[in-house]
């Protein structure tokens, strides 16, 4: 039972961000980069809509205040909950323990703004008054010099209340769409008018709905107190109009004590950063006593102690022996962890299930798998073999890659038979699954009837048995299982309607089951496709998982370009809120793509020796050429599926799409049977889901992000006959054609992050290499993900071959995700600092010299990088000192010294099947030929100085691998500092 | 001028008054060629007309759309001022509404959304007929593709 009563007790337990390795311990000073808050209450750039519920009764229904609570996740865990989620809402139930103080409308006046034309005046915007198009603030030009400034007001004289700690802005709108209004827009907020704090990058939709955008609330962890708040238009909707603001709601706390201590802490970061940019300005200058003296007084904690080491080492003396010692202490210590948690995964698959073996289910698409974690097996359920519906349950223990088959057809036990585009969960408290809709081909619908049921199996007692009641029959919905409250929850899918026409599709809404009172609630009403704005966002193309623990549900969304993350949904089930992630705009200003582990250490770290040839050669090909950006239509095979890994925060999403270049034949037959009112199954597997978005008149919507929208596609003859063409030149190019693009992402949650762990396109598989590593893509397929060995299990699924529509698979694959080692960290540290050492060599400066001895180091601390995924192999030349001629400063000796050490200790350090490492170690060996350039021209020998800071480019570099916390800041006190000239 | 144009001195129009057309909401001159006119489609509706916008005032928003009263398609026109709707441009007019008696003109602004302030002639002080506007009047006003745009015949 959901409710706003439950508040309360909601999302107990604070999590914090998890190391990457349990088993490491996290460095001492990682402390200050925990995550204790909920993100996307305190993040900026959510978009709060809290539902009037029409299915509730009255008295549940939310307050018309939305509230939301700060911060939102220092309640204990209450053992009282089983009771409440019993007995529903108990309204205004606060706990006492922590800071938790509801979000307040502040008042404000208007301090300043820019322009303003007719009677426009910016007044306006502090009343609420949709029906009247002159209660708004309108600029009188649109240009980026548009600003109103708002100021929190004090209730009393006391000038320290007047600051807020803003939570959200509400955005009040014009009774109907307005050209003037606001596509994007920035907030900032400060203290003071000259120094503010960029708050919001967001925009406002065209329609007549007000909405409530979270802002930034923390910087560097600290909360943000403001009192002048500046709202700066952008763009407006149509861009030749002047801006528009109709009304604006600020939301935020104003408790002085709330803010005193935030003040306070705010005022002591500035202080700190001041203070420790200072230190790095003087250290980089070399301004030694002046940083002694200021480390002293202020007694600010500048760096770990181990960076400052190792400064003193690598830059200071050029002790690279020295240098190296202190990077293997850290890799010992495990410092490294927090940079390997920030690296991409990479995916490694593998064959799960030998079906020689054991017997395996027959091949299908559109089945449905839930997992067990605790027994660590997987149901399969259902499924469409390419010619008929399939009613098989089976079981599949993840220890041996056995299937089992439970049940050749359910309906003999009074199960739901054969079905497929069902959807499935596993209550893992009473071990039962739940199994509910199908999908019904239209010739059929008007003969039975379209009651939607819930199926139960127990897999203890073996037995099946019906729940009736519940939404509408539909099918590609989504279910999970809520073990806290043995509640099951299900999202979207598409409503079957017994005379299906174009024009009206609705979309499912959000419902729960409660499974202890066998009683349905509607959290959430039928989206009507007929409305433009619902079409965008009531698709059906996501997918849904819960986090028991939190009480939240993630609904994500696929975009026309699975490549790109979609829309992401998150919904509060106790306060009954959905939290729906705009779309960021400073995202969008540099690549949409999200990064990929090969091309995150390709670019890092940021360093350059100078050697090393443009690198945009290597980044060549890759996304705009395998994945071109433009037009997408509907027609074709979709799926997504999500996976939670609630200790590590990870969302991980798999997303297949009908490729491009092999959507070109079943797009046209698809437009050929657009007159028909009747559509087989057998095609609507074929383009499993895709035509549910197919509407009469506007032609064929395009599912495009919100913010997309404005974008409209076309069909046009012309289109359709030219892709044939390109596909052509697509077979010529890639070694391997593959009819589907299946991409897997993850999302880290606290740090709203995305990153690509496998792109069907971009594997080697696709580049022709190691076939049979990788599975084929597909989509219609589905997967689980077993917590304990983080491994997720992939079955079956639609290949689209053009050539046998019918083909489905039957292989069980595991995906594995990878990251580097803190031994590979150590390598690309040490890589780093050998390159510095050789560079120096062909400079003539090693001999001055004596290398010390180092003896204590392990050598067989690092693997071999170049024995991938094999037992590890010391590497011959760590640890290795070059004993070479000490005194030796003839041009041939100096030559033949660097080689010997290019040779032995920097080449082992090189993965050279990485092309953008082995790039880079090739280039190197170019500086051998300044020797003998500097025999025969007597150049002077570079500067201390210039020598001193190539190496301090090096540290810097290396600062990549050690945590944010623990160094010293990023910001360069000369940029900050004005230049006041004349 | 469009040579589609019908010969404006046989026209019936030419005997009204020339007016200046202000936005209700942010009393913006969007018209300095207006006339008055009487919807084809239901002559209770009284509107102001012109043939060529200043496309420096106002702004095609929105997509194409049409009514129940005939077929033309039209599209909404805002004021630059307030971006308010005030009037439409027939886009492509429907045959039935060719065939009648029309006046040519192809922009409409809503009687409740702007006031017309009447033009005097310069050497006589009476109100400017359409008959006798100079002919470079307002030309500057008249962006060149919002007149192409105009289908007149």
């Amino acid at each position: 039972m959901s409710s706003v009563g439950m508040t309360a007790s909601s999302s107990s337990s604070s999590f914090t961000e998890a190391p990457c390795n349990p088993s490491q311990q996290p460095p001492p000073f990682h402390q200050a980069e925990s995550m204790n808050m909920t993100p996307f209450m305190t993040n900026a750039n959510y978009r709060i809509i809290s539902p009037v519920m029409p299915g509730l009764p009255a008295w549940m229904s939310p307050t018309s205040v939305s509230r939301t609570y700060f911060p939102a996740t220092l309640a204990k865990d209450v053992e009282a909950e089983e009771d409440m989620g019993m007995c529903g809402g108990y309204d205004g139930v606060v706990d006492g323990q922590g800071l938790r103080t509801e979000y307040d409308v502040l008042p404000y006046e208007i301090h300043a703004w820019s322009s303003h034309s007719a009677n426009f005046l910016p007044h306006n915007i502090q009343v609420d008054r949709p029906h009247d198009q002159a209660s708004r603030w309108s600029t009188n030009a649109n240009n980026h010099r548009q600003y109103i400034t708002l100021r929190t007001r004090a209730s009393s004289a006391c000038h320290l209340c007047s600051w807020a700690l803003l939570g959200s802005i509400k955005f009040g709108k014009f009774h109907k769409t307005h050209v003037c209004n606001l596509k994007e827009f920035k907030v900032f907020g400060g203290m003071n008018q000259d120094t503010m704090t960029e708050l919001l990058y967001s925009g406002l939709r065209n329609d007549n709905e007000p909405e409530t955008i979270s802002v930034k609330q923390r910087l560097s962890g600290y909360y943000i107190p403001c009192q002048y708040i500046k709202i700066q238009p952008l763009l407006a909707h149509d861009q030749k109009f002047n801006f528009s603001v109709w009304y604006v709601e600020l939301r935020g706390t104003m408790d002085p004590q709330i803010m005193q201590p935030i003040i306070r802490d705010f005022e002591q970061l500035k202080e700190r950063e001041v203070v420790r940019s200072c230190l790095k300005f003087f250290r980089e200058r070399n301004y030694t006593d002046a940083f002694k003296a200021l480390q002293q007084q202020s007694n600010v904690q500048f760096e770990t102690p181990l960076l400052t080491q190792l400064h003193e080492a690598l830059v200071d003396k050029a002790d690279y022996d020295r240098a190296e010692q202190l990077l293997q202490r850290a890799e010992q210590s495990g410092i490294f962890g927090t940079c390997i948690a920030k690296i991409p995964y990479r995916a490694k698959w593998g064959t799960a299930a030998d079906p020689e073996l054991y017997p395996c289910p027959s091949p299908r698409g559109g089945h449905q798998m839930c997992v067990d974690s605790e027994n660590r097996e997987a149901y399969l359920y259902g499924g469409w073999d390419g010619a008929n519906n399939m009613g098989d349950l089976w079981v599949f223990k993840m220890d041996t890659g056995r299937w089992t088959c439970i049940s050749s057809n359910t309906r003999d036990h009074g199960g739901p038979g054969p079905c497929s585009c069902h959807s499935m969960c596993f209550d893992s408290v009473t071990k039962c699954l739940y199994i509910m809709g199908r999908y019904v081909e239209h010739e059929h619908r008007a003969n039975i009837g379209l009651e939607n049921d819930l199926y139960c199996y127990d897999t203890i007692r073996d037995e099946t048995q019906e729940v009736l009641g519940g939404p509408k029959l539909v099918f590609d919905a989504q279910m999970v299982f809520d073990p806290r409250f043995s509640s099951i929850y299900v999202y979207g899918g598409k409503v079957l309607q017994p005379n299906n026409s174009d024009t009206d599709y609705v979309y499912s809404g959000l419902y729960k089951f409660d499974l202890r009172r066998h009683a349905w609630t509607m959290l959430k009403p039928d989206a009507h496709m007929h409305d433009k704005d619902q079409h965008v966002r009531g698709r059906y193309f996501h997918s849904m998982t819960i986090d028991p623990q939190l009480q939240r549900l993630y609904v994500v969304s696929s975009k026309r370009d699975v490549a790109t993350p979609g829309d992401l949904f998150i919904y509060d089930i106790a306060s009954n809120t959905f939290y729906e992630r705009t779309q960021d705009l400073m995202a969008t200003w540099g690549t949409r793509q999200p990064a990929t582990q090969q091309r995150y250490l390709a670019e890092h770290p940021h360093y350059t020796t100078g050697m090393e040839p443009q690198r945009t050669a290597l980044m060549a090909p890759e996304a705009s050429e395998i994945h071109p950006h433009h037009v997408h239509l509907v027609q074709d095979g979709r799926s997504v599926m999500t996976t939670l890994d609630t200790e590590r925060q990870e969302l991980y999403v798999m997303a297949s799409v009908q490729n491009e270049s092999s959507s070109a034949l079943p797009l046209q037959s698809m437009m050929s049977m657009r007159s028909r009112d009747v559509m087989g199954t057998a095609e609507l597997h074929a383009a499993q889901g895709a035509y549910a978005s197919y509407s009469s008149g506007a032609g064929f919507l395009p599912c495009s992000s919100i913010m997309d929208s404005g974008v409209r596609y076309t069909v046009s003859p012309t289109m359709s006959t030219m892709r044939p063409k390109s596909s052509r030149r697509d077979n010529q190019r890639k070694a391997v054609e593959e009819c589907v693009l299946m991409v897997v992402l993850c999302y880290h949650i606290p740090t709203e992050t995305w990153t690509e762990v496998y792109h069907s396109a971009r594997s080697p598989a696709a580049l022709g290499m190691a076939p049979g590593s990788y599975p084929s893509a597909r989509f219609a397929q589905d997967w689980v993900y077993d917590r304990q060995t983080r491994k997720h299990f992939m079955f079956g699924g639609n290949p689209n071959w053009p050539t046998n529509k019918s083909a489905r698979f039957n292989d069980t694959w595991e995906m594995s995700m990878m990251r580097p080692s803190p031994q590979d960290i150590l390598r690309r540290a040490l890589y780093l600092v050998r390159q510095r050492r050789y560079l120096d060599m062909c400079a003539g400066l090693a001999s001055q010299r004596q290398p010390n001895c180092v003896d204590e180091i392990k050598a067989s601390a690092i693997p071999s990088p170049n024995l991938m995924d094999e037992k590890p192999e010391p590497i011959p030349g760590l640890g290795m000192t070059v004993s070479g001629p000490p005194t030796a400063s003839t041009s041939k000796g100096g030559t033949a010294q660097a080689l010997a050490y290019l040779q032995q200790c920097v080449s082992p350090l090189v993965n050279h099947s990485d092309p953008s490492e082995s790039h880079s170690f090739r280039a190197l060996s170019t500086a051998l030929f300044q020797i003998s350039a500097n025999q025969s021209v007597v150049k002077p020998a570079p500067s201390h100085e210039l020598l001193r800071k190539e190496r301090a480019d090096v540290y810097n570099a290396l600062l990549f691998y050690f945590p944010e916390s623990g160094r010293q800041p990023d910001s360069q006190l000369d940029e900050l500092v004005p230049m006041v000239l004349d | 001028m469009p040579p589609t144009c019908p010969p404006s001195n046989a026209h019936p129009s030419r005997s009204k008054s020339v007016c200046r057309l202000y936005c209700r909401y942010c009393h913006n001159n969007v018209c300095s060629r207006g006339m008055r006119a009487l919807l084809l489609a239901d002559n209770r509706i009284e509107l102001f007309s012109t043939d060529m916008p200043p496309m420096l005032r106002i702004q095609l928003v929105g997509m194409d759309y049409t009514t129940r009263s005939c077929r033309c398609k039209i599209r909404n026109v805002a004021c630059l001022g307030c971006g308010n709707e005030i009037g439409y441009h027939i886009t492509q007019p429907c045959s039935e509404c060719l065939k009648a008696c029309n006046n040519g003109h192809f922009w409409m602004f809503l009687t409740e959304s702007v006031y017309p302030v009447d033009l005097k002639d310069q050497k006589n002080s009476a109100l400017m007929m359409w008959a006798n506007i100079p002919q470079e009047y307002d030309l500057d006003e008249c962006v060149a593709y919002g007149c192409r745009d105009t289908i007149c015949r």
